[in-house]
């Protein structure tokens, strides 16, 4: 067992253990620096681009419905029917329709989703209404 | 005696000790740097990956954005193709004007790519209606350019509603490497 120590206390000792620990350690931590910095980026940019597509999504849903005229009924039904028939299946949606007089709301509230948006609508009546709207895929 | 006999154990031993040592540091090292380099090629490769992805996504939604919200310019290209330097398919935000389809769908595939500024890629566009078949604009399918195939390497594909005569349709811009 003396002989051992001995060896192990030697002059130039257990120099190399230290450098090899020191050399594992960098390798280590760059490793996991390089691994998470590389998860960060994805996840950020994977997102942004989800967010634009619902974003320009509930845009030209609400934009092109107000253009061909489909808002102007004021009527519940009538308006999901609208968004129902050309909003891609896997998305869900919510809105709600503000005017002088009538507010028209589908069952969700707006409130509680993540990409919104709000445009203002004029209907035939000559209403003005703002129309708040959210996307968000099922 | 014991002394003796420990000193000339020592130095029979201390040269295999520091050599193990070197040899054991030596292979931990190099197994270390063998893997980190791996990960750096797999990750460089994955990070190439996602920088092209990532442009082709980028290309794909301004120009679906410049195809839907523009008149293009000149504001009346439709009249004279030639001279067309930016390319917009509506009438008014979200309205599609079919002249401007008609001349669209009419133009040569590579002369399109240069004005989209996406040479190296090659695109399929088409306008369906809501139950995924092809509209006709004057008796003919509106498409042009070519569809990916499944060796593709990358397939982006952008959809937009817009209006066309008082009905919703889809205008799919699909760009591929």
């Amino acid at each position: 067992m003396e002989v051992v120590k001995l060896f192990w206390n030697l002059p130039c000792g257990n120099k190399g253990q230290v450098f090899s620990l020191d050399a594992v350690i960098a390798i280590f931590l760059v490793m996991i620096v390089l691994i998470s910095s590389f998860f960060m980026v994805n996840k950020e940019n994977e997102e942004n681009y989800e967010l634009l597509q619902q974003f320009n999504l509930g845009n030209d849903i609400f934009t092109v419905l107000d253009v061909n005229g489909k808002l102007n009924s004021l009527n519940r039904n009538s308006i999901k029917t609208s968004i129902e028939t050309i909003l891609p299946k896997n998305f869900d949606y919510s809105f709600r329709l503000e005017c002088e007089h009538k507010i028209v709301e589908s069952n969700r509230s707006v409130s509680s989703t993540l990409v919104k948006g709000e445009k203002i609508v004029v209907t035939n009546n000559l209403d003005l209404c703002i129309m708040r709207y959210g996307i968000w895929p099922k | 005696m014991w002394v003796i006999l420990l000193i000339s154990h020592m130095s029979y031993k201390k040269g295999q000790v520091q050599s193990l040592d070197l040899f054991v540091s030596a292979t931990v090292f190099i197994i270390l740097l063998v893997t980190l380099i791996l990960v750096w090629d797999n990750f460089s490769k994955r990070l190439d990956a996602k920088i092209s992805y990532e442009d082709l996504s980028e290309k794909a939604i301004k120009i679906t954005d410049i195809l839907v919200e523009t008149r293009g310019v000149p504001d009346k290209w439709e009249n004279d193709a030639d001279k067309v330097n930016v390319i917009g398919l509506v009438s008014n935000d979200r309205v599609l004007s079919n002249n401007k389809i008609e001349q669209f769908i009419d133009m040569e595939y590579d002369d399109v790519k240069k004005l989209f500024n996406i040479e190296a890629y090659d695109f399929y566009f088409r306008i369906i209606d809501s139950n995924g078949a092809l509209i006709q604009i004057d008796d003919n399918d509106a498409e042009l350019g070519n569809k990916p195939s499944l060796s593709s390497k990358f397939v982006i594909t952008i959809q937009r509603i817009v209006s066309n005569g008082g009905s919703e349709v889809v205008l799919e811009f699909t760009l591929w490497e």
